[in-house]
């Protein structure tokens, strides 16, 4: 090669690095604004939990934070037929934008969902449940402001049939409760994070 | 339903039917047929062995019956069906295209009457309309035919009306009425607003106004909401007439917009109200935010940092850009300053930075906050902080007494300071300082202080002194005070001084016109304190001639308020007056006291109020005073003299009385008190007594008068004149004067007796007075001037006499004549012949009676000689003629000799 074939392969390569290293921003504002404000909506979400939680649960042992005394309910969330949260990564090329906004509305939805068959059982559940539904709108028109595509939540298995008895609507509401501040704890990490991802221009979905 | 016939074809039957069902129908019958058996089986006598054949004669019987008995029950139940309708049917009914009118709108109303009634009351009866009880007037529209009336109301005004269809029998019957309502179809809902509530629970609360026209009739509102994000609509339904109404939580959709308008509606029409747009979060109305701290920003001078948080219920905005306005003022001051400041953007994670505060000086500082256009928050409690000190600046006013004593030649200077308007002390702790040096330093202080005045001593030459402000971080630029004496010149007069409130008072002056005033100053302190710290002052220029001083003045406490011009080389004198903030009675009525009382007239007086009881300024006295009988009379003092006279006071008559004392304010009477008149006053017996006296004493002279100028006929009348020959002897003496004046007694001139009388003794005469008449008895002209005025001769007390003397004067003149140029002769006599008094012998020591040593023929003078001189008379025969009882005399001495 000579010299001007290696100058030319040099700049090819250098300027693909600095376009690669720049980073270009496509998040529309409209998206910014409302994941700023899906943002303080689970902020409400994480302040008003415990009050919450402490206005529905009256079962002894039941309580938010972790504690030795908190009995084991893997088997109770097993046959009561509580879904997960979903899971909320950091954003990589693997897991892109598109998935954990996806991510987000279907675990809204499913706690949306959670919620209104549970607070037809208890009251003081009805103030979180409209937050949840203000969450998913906004994270609803996070997804119309960046075009996303939608995934479909996971249907609840009759949930409603299996709360037989006062303690498993008591196990019930803490359990989803629980899942949902972790997963208000993971979409304040999403949010955070996306509302300043910046994808690479070269790597762009 | 179910009833019992009466009894007809069938008796032991009886006939049931059911007007609902035939289940009900055979259920009754059975019990009829149960009924029956009760009648007639007894009767029959057959009871158990016929139960058989008489139960399938009975079930036959029944089904036999059964179909006549639905047949009749069918008929008499249609019978008694259009039976029952005749009676229940109305009489008449009124039909009326709308029971609810527009209000002044025609109404029309048909009666129509029923067959049956119009059988009953006359095919030809008349009809007539009534609203609300008064008689509607026939009208051309109305009409009348086969039972059917018809009315038309052209405007109908009412709000509520009961139009009632009557015919006219005795009395008139109301056949059929109707209730008519009129109104107007509601207006649109005006000024729709919504307001958020953030705290929980979190609710949406619109409020509306009515339309202003008044429907008369019930408006129904409805609220409908539609959430543009989620395609929700919503309507909610509060009470009838309710302007309000509060969307839960589930109603609305926090960062969404939504469209809210409400709708109006009644039995005449609906209206819709303008559209609203809002964000919930938007319209709400956050609770107070809290400021967390508020301290000096770090190494920025004049900056104070808050930090600050929304509520508990709205802390979850805490990366959301809000709208704050603060509020300051310095820690002292009373109000805040001036238009809050307003700051865009602002969240609650970062603290907020006021700059351009003064140095060194306490803030206190207060928020509120709001989201974009929604209502402002209430105002946090307000948090104080201090800004970084620097050196104080500018300079300060000051105001000098001086005092002392010229000879000593040393000033006591009182000398007082306040900030400047320029002056800053930039810190929370500043002290002062004076000094005779310019330069800050140890030597030439003369005092430091954090109070605003100082005390102390310069010698009469100092012209100037320096006063500076000190803090932690540095002083103040010196501020240059120039010593002036006092001058003897008043540059004002007719001051006075108005309070305002309790905070301020306007003082005004008269500018008297002398040159070289530059200035005055205003000075007041509290009256009663001693306390010299208290005193404040306040310039003004040349100019003015009223100032307003403001500061705290206690209500009713006495201020003394001086003004001094100021010339270019010393402080004139003051004018000073006392003023009050505020005034109210004193608290106290000093006692009357009497201090004269003469005629009918009575001088009252009092002391003076103590200062610390007046209250306010003393406007009057006044006292009220009454009798028993007569009107109460009303008599002002003067405040200054604090006396007054009552006058035309009846005597011996009770006064009641009582002093009224007023301030400017209100008035505080004393207590009662009596006073009496005396008939005699001391200065009326006084007066009576000197009236006596004189009236005594004139009453005595003019006796004495009287009887002087009558002696000689009184004594006459009461003591006639007889005469002693024995014992009376004339005797002539001459006075030293007359012998020294006639040397050559030797030849005296003839001697006439032109007057006889008797010496008028006084009544007793002491010791002293001998021995004062024996010093003096050189001046014989007294002698004759007591014999010719006033015939007193010494030695003589009438009760011890024992003798009358008698005086002979031979007077070749009157003694009224002027003294003749050589002197008169003057002959004593003395008779011993008892007149009134015992006979005792009496011997003058000056002179000796020549009848009692033996020598009766010759005739001694008077004299200091004391020796006879015998006369030999040439007329002694003459003498002897006038005298027979002495002739007689003499002859017998002759004759015994």
């Amino acid at each position: 090669m000579d010299s001007w074939t290696v100058l030319a392969l040099l700049y090819y390569f250098l300027f693909a690095v600095l376009v690669e290293s720049v980073p270009v921003s496509h998040t529309p504002p409209e998206f910014r604004e409302a994941a700023e404000r899906a943002k303080t909506l689970v902020e409400k979400i994480l302040r008003d939990l415990p009050a919450a939680h402490a206005a529905a649960i009256t079962t002894e042992g039941l309580t938010l934070d972790p504690s030795p005394q908190n009995p084991n309910l893997q088997m109770m969330v097993t046959s009561l037929g509580i879904p997960p949260a979903p899971i909320l990564k950091p954003l990589s090329e693997r897991f892109t934008k598109d998935m954990c906004v996806s991510r987000m509305s279907v675990g809204c939805l499913l706690y949306q969902g959670l919620l209104g068959v549970l607070s037809d059982r208890l009251g003081g559940l009805t103030n979180l449940r409209a937050d949840l539904r203000d969450l998913l709108t906004h994270i609803n028109k996070m997804k119309e402001a960046a075009q996303l595509s939608a995934e479909s939540p996971e249907q609840l298995q009759d949930l409603a049939s299996r709360l037989t008895g006062h303690y498993e609507v008591q196990v019930a509401v803490h359990v989803t409760l629980t899942q949902l501040r972790s997963f208000c704890h993971d979409l304040i990490r999403s949010l955070r994070a996306i509302a300043t991802y910046r994808r690479r221009a070269a790597g762009a979905p | 339903m179910a009833a019992i016939l009466p009894q007809a074809a069938h008796p032991p039957i009886a006939l049931c039917w059911a007007d609902e069902s035939s289940l009900s129908f055979w259920v009754c019958c059975s019990c009829c047929v149960r009924r029956s058996r009760a009648v007639a089986c007894p009767r029959s006598g057959i009871r158990s062995s016929a139960n058989s054949k008489l139960l399938c004669l009975c079930n036959g019987f029944i089904i036999m019956i059964s179909a006549w008995v639905s047949v009749i029950v069918m008929l008499v139940v249609l019978v008694n069906e259009v039976k029952n309708e005749d009676v229940r049917r109305p009489c008449a009914h009124i039909q009326t295209p709308s029971s609810v009118v527009a209000l002044g709108s025609p109404v029309t109303a048909t009666c129509v009457i029923s067959d049956n009634c119009l059988q009953a009351i006359g095919q030809a009866v008349r009809v007539e309309w009534r609203l609300d009880g008064r008689l509607l007037p026939s009208s051309p529209a109305a009409n009348q035919s086969d039972g059917v009336s018809e009315v038309v109301i052209p405007s109908f005004n009412h709000t509520r009306a009961v139009l009632t269809c009557c015919v006219q029998t005795s009395p008139a019957q109301v056949v059929g009425g109707v209730e008519i309502r009129a109104g107007y179809p509601p207006e649109a809902p005006q000024n729709l607003s919504c307001q958020t509530n953030l705290t929980s629970p979190e609710t949406l609360t619109c409020s509306w106004a009515a339309g202003q026209q008044n429907t008369h009739l019930p408006t129904k509102y409805t609220l409908h909401t539609e959430i543009w994000d989620t395609n929700a609509n919503f309507t909610y339904k509060p009470p009838t007439d309710v302007h309000h109404f509060t969307i839960p939580r589930s109603g609305f959709v926090l960062y969404s917009d939504m469209k809210i308008y409400v709708r109006a509606s009644n039995e005449l029409g609906e209206a819709t109200s303008e559209p609203v747009v809002i964000e919930p979060i938007s319209a709400a109305k956050f609770d107070p935010p809290s400021i967390l701290k508020a301290e000096a920003a770090p190494k920025r001078s004049g900056c104070l940092r808050l930090s600050w948080s929304l509520s508990q219920h709205q802390v979850w905005m805490l990366g959301f850009h809000l709208n704050l306005e603060v509020q300051l003022k310095t820690a002292e001051s009373l109000q805040w300053s001036g238009q809050p400041i307003l700051l865009s953007r602002v969240k609650q994670t970062r603290p907020l930075d006021q700059c351009r505060l003064l140095h060194g000086t306490r803030y206190c500082a207060q928020i509120r906050v709001r989201y974009q256009q929604s209502p402002w928050s209430e105002w946090s409690s307000s948090q104080c902080g201090v800004t970084l000190e620097t050196a104080p600046t500018g300079r300060l006013d000051w105001w000098m007494k001086l005092s002392g004593d010229p000879m000593r030649k040393q000033l006591n200077v009182h000398l007082f300071w306040k900030p400047s308007k320029q002056f800053r002390a930039n810190s929370q702790n500043v002290s002062y300082i004076v000094s005779v040096q310019k330069a800050l330093g140890e030597r030439g202080k003369q005092c430091a202080t954090t109070g605003s005045y100082c005390t102390f001593q310069l010698p009469g030459r100092a012209k100037r002194v320096y006063l500076s402000a000190v803090n932690a971080v540095g002083k103040s630029p010196p501020t240059e005070v120039r010593i002036h004496k006092h001058k003897a010149l008043t540059g004002i007069s007719d001051i006075s001084a108005v309070s305002q409130d309790d905070t301020a008072f306007l003082v005004q002056w008269k500018n008297m016109d002398i040159s070289g005033v530059i200035g005055y100053v205003v000075e007041w302190k509290p009256l009663l304190t001693e306390d010299v710290s208290l005193t404040k002052f306040e310039m003004a220029d040349r100019n003015q001639s009223s100032l307003i001083i403001t500061g705290s003045f206690e209500p009713y406490k006495p201020y003394g308020i001086s003004v001094y011009p100021r010339f270019k080389d010393g402080i004139g004198l003051p004018q000073t007056v006392n003023a009050y903030s505020r005034q109210k009675a004193p608290s106290m009525v000093p006692k009357i006291q009497i201090k004269k009382m003469w005629h009918s007239c009575i001088e009252l007086s009092w002391d003076e109020i103590p200062l610390e009881q007046r209250n306010g300024i003393i406007q009057s006295y006044k006292v009220f005073y009454w009798d028993q009988k007569g009107p109460i009379n009303v008599v002002n003092a003067d405040p200054q003299e604090r006396r007054v006279i009552l006058k035309d006071l009846k005597a011996v008559t009770v006064y009641d009385a009582f002093m009224m004392v007023s301030t400017a304010s209100r008035s505080l009477n004393g207590s009662r008190i009596q006073i009496e008149i005396e008939p005699f006053d001391a200065v009326t017996i006084v007066m009576i007594l000197i009236a006596s006296g004189v009236g005594l004493s004139l009453l005595i002279i003019l006796t004495v008068l009287t009887c002087f100028s009558n002696h000689k006929r009184l004594k006459g009348q009461l003591w006639p004149i007889v005469p002693d020959p024995a014992n009376s002897s004339i005797k002539r003496w001459t006075s030293e004067t007359s012998q020294y004046i006639h040397p050559d007694s030797d030849k005296p001139n003839p001697v006439y007796l032109s007057h006889l009388s008797f010496l008028d003794l006084p009544m007793k005469l002491n010791k002293e007075e001998d021995d004062h008449w024996l010093s003096s008895t050189e001046d014989t002209s007294d002698l004759g001037e007591s014999i010719c005025g006033s015939p007193f001769i010494p030695g003589y007390t009438g009760s011890n006499s024992d003798s009358v003397p008698y005086a002979t004067v031979m007077f070749s003149d009157p003694c009224s004549s002027p003294p003749p140029k050589e002197p008169n002769v003057y002959l004593r006599s003395e008779s011993t012949q008892p007149l009134l008094e015992t006979e005792e012998s009496f011997s003058p020591e000056y002179y000796q009676n020549m009848a009692t040593d033996g020598t009766p023929r010759e005739q001694c003078f008077f004299g200091p000689g004391h020796e006879c001189v015998v006369e030999e008379g040439v007329d002694q025969v003459i003498i002897w003629d006038d005298f027979p009882f002495l002739r007689a005399l003499a002859m017998n001495d002759t004759q015994n000799d």
